[in-house]
């Protein structure tokens, strides 16, 4: 039976752009809701979990796999860590979660940890993987 | 790159094969040599191996990158 590496190649790159047409339109889908016609999340619970299933097997699988090159998460992390204080925060106060100064460290000290154990989880997939092929420095 | 191709062409005709025989002989589609032949597709090496044990040459017969082709 003919297993053609073209056709393989070719089907791959066409599921991953389709991956991402959906994936952006969820997105952009999840935004309008909450942002635009305002609702509240028990209304698109069901659209963000699936959002948020497909955002980690795609992130847990590359670090998992080696698919990243280090010096640039490196790096991306630099601006993307505090982008992500910032936000969360920034949601935080829009659906008015923030009333007091201990609101606001509450919430910067809980988007700190959360980012933290991604970060540590991260981390030890990618040490996992290396050690796995037995790359590591 | 082209001349990369025209050394596949040049084995697969000097070995009396159609794109269909050594298609089936390296086990992938016809369209696939046809895109070999022409540059439009990087083979892996599986594939490579598979092609240069088809036409009965090695690697480097059919897929080597001289100097001066490298430059242009």
């Amino acid at each position: 039976m003919i297993n053609d590496e073209r056709i393989r190649s070719s089907i791959t790159k066409i599921t991953s752009q389709v991956f991402v047409i959906w994936y952006v339109l969820l997105l952009a889908s999840l935004l309008y809701r909450q942002f635009y016609l305002g609702q509240p999340l028990r209304q698109y619970w069901d659209i963000v979990v699936i959002f948020c299933i497909g955002t980690s097997y795609g992130t847990i699988s590359m670090f998992a796999r080696g698919a990243v090159y280090k010096n640039r998460i490196t790096k991306c992390a630099k601006w993307s860590v505090p982008t992500l204080l910032v936000t969360n925060v920034a949601v935080a106060y829009f659906r008015g979660h923030i009333e007091t100064i201990g609101d606001l460290i509450a919430s910067i000290i809980g988007g700190a940890i959360g980012i933290a154990l991604l970060g540590i989880l991260l981390f030890f997939l990618y040490r996992r993987w290396e050690r796995k092929i037995d790359v590591s420095e | 790159m082209k001349n990369k191709v025209s050394k596949v062409k040049l084995a697969r005709v000097e070995s009396d094969l159609t794109q269909a025989q050594l298609a089936e002989k390296a086990g992938v589609t016809r369209q696939t040599i046809g895109l070999i032949e022409a540059g439009k597709f990087n083979p892996s090496l599986r594939l490579c191996l598979a092609i240069a044990k088809a036409l009965d040459k090695t690697l480097d017969d059919l897929f080597w990158i001289e100097e001066e082709e490298n430059d242009q």
